[in-house]
C-alpha cells in the first residue's frame, strides 16, 4: 500500500476517523502527566527560581509553532508538485493550530521575560523572527479566506508558506546565527552538554510529545472538516441544490 | 501547590493563558467539525431524496 493512497479524501476520512480518538486520548494523558510532573515535582532553578516552570508551556508551544510551519511547507510543496487536494487542505487545517501555538509562545515568553530580563519584549533576533512568523501565519489564514477559488488560494498560500519558511528557520536558529540578544540558546539540543539539566529535561520531553500529539489530533480533525465542507459544496453544485 | 514566591503571577498566568488558548482551539475545531459533518449529511440526504 502506497502512502499516496491517503491523498484520496475517502481513505483519509476513514483512516483519520479511526486514529483520532487514540491520538486525542494519548495527547490529553501526556500533556496532563508532563505538566503535572513539571509543575509539582521539579525544583526551582538556582538562577531563575520558580519561573523555570514556564519552560514546560513556552518551549513546547514554540516548538510546535515553528514545526507546524514546516509541516505546512511539506504539504504545500506536495500540493504544488502533485496537486493532491488533501495536502493543501492539511496545510490550511494546520495554520490555526500553528497561530494559536505562536500566541502561546509569545505570551508565555513575555511573562517569562519580564521577571528575568526586566522587560516584556525586546527586539532581539529570535523574538523578532518569531513575531514575523506570527504575522506570516496571520497572512496565510487571511489569504485562504480572501481568495474565492480554492485551487488559486492553495497555490498562493503555498508560495507564501515557502517564503515564510525563512522566518521559521530564523525563529529556531536565530541564537546560532547572531550571537546577540537576550534570548538564551536552545533548551534542547542533540548535543547533551547544550540542553537543560535532566531534572527539567525529562518532563519537558513528555509535555513536548503531548503538544505534538495534540497538534496531530487537531490537524486531523480540521482536515476532516475541510474535506467534508468541500465535499458538501461539490455535491450541491453537481446536483443543483 | 509549590511555593512560587514573587513569581506566582508570571507562572500562573503562563499556565492560565496556555490552557485558555488550547481550550479555545479545541472547542473551535470540534464545533467546526460538527458543522461540516452535519452539512455534509443533510446535503447527502437531500440528494438521496431527489
Amino acid at each position: 500500500m502506497s502512502f499516496w493512497e491517503y491523498a484520496n479524501p475517502v481513505k483519509f476520512l476513514k483512516l483519520s476517523g479511526s486514529l483520532l480518538p487514540y491520538v486525542s486520548i494519548l495527547a490529553a494523558i501526556t500533556i496532563i502527566a508532563g505538566l503535572s510532573w513539571g509543575f509539582f515535582f521539579t525544583p526551582d532553578d538556582y538562577k531563575q527560581g520558580a519561573t523555570v516552570k514556564i519552560l514546560y508551556v513556552h518551549v513546547p508551544s514554540a516548538f510546535v509553532a515553528i514545526n507546524a510551519w514546516f509541516m505546512m511547507l511539506v504539504a504545500s510543496i506536495i500540493w504544488l508538485v502533485r496537486r493532491h487536494h488533501v495536502s493543501a487542505l492539511a496545510a490550511k487545517a494546520a495554520a490555526p493550530i500553528g497561530i494559536a501555538m505562536t500566541i502561546i509562545g509569545l505570551v508565555t515568553g513575555a511573562l517569562w521575560g519580564q521577571p528575568m530580563w526586566g522587560t516584556w519584549w525586546e527586539w532581539d533576533p529570535k523574538l523578532t523572527s518569531f513575531l514575523i512568523l506570527f504575522l506570516f501565519y496571520l497572512g496565510y489564514i487571511i489569504l485562504w479566506a480572501a481568495v474565492e477559488d480554492p485551487d488559486t488560494a492553495a497555490d498562493l498560500t503555498s508560495v507564501l508558506c515557502i517564503v515564510g519558511s525563512v522566518f521559521a528557520v530564523l525563529s529556531r536558529y536565530a541564537t546560532n546565527f547572531w550571537n546577540q540578544g537576550l534570548h538564551q540558546d536552545a533548551s534542547l539540543s542533540i548535543d547533551k552538554e547544550e540542553h537543560v539539566a535532566d531534572v527539567f529535561y525529562y518532563p519537558l520531553i513528555v509535555v513536548m510529545a503531548g503538544f505534538v500529539l495534540l497538534f496531530v489530533a487537531l490537524v486531523l480533525l480540521n482536515t476532516r472538516s475541510e474535506i467534508m465542507k468541500r465535499r458538501a459544496g461539490a455535491i450541491m453544485v453537481r446536483s443543483g441544490i | 501547590m509549590p511555593d512560587l514566591g514573587s513569581y506566582a503571577f508570571h507562572v500562573l498566568a503562563s499556565y492560565g493563558a496556555t490552557s485558555l488558548v488550547i481550550l479555545l482551539v479545541i472547542i473551535w475545531s470540534y464545533l467546526k467539525h460538527e458543522r461540516a459533518r452535519k452539512t455534509l449529511l443533510s446535503v447527502e440526504e437531500k440528494v438521496n431524496e431527489k
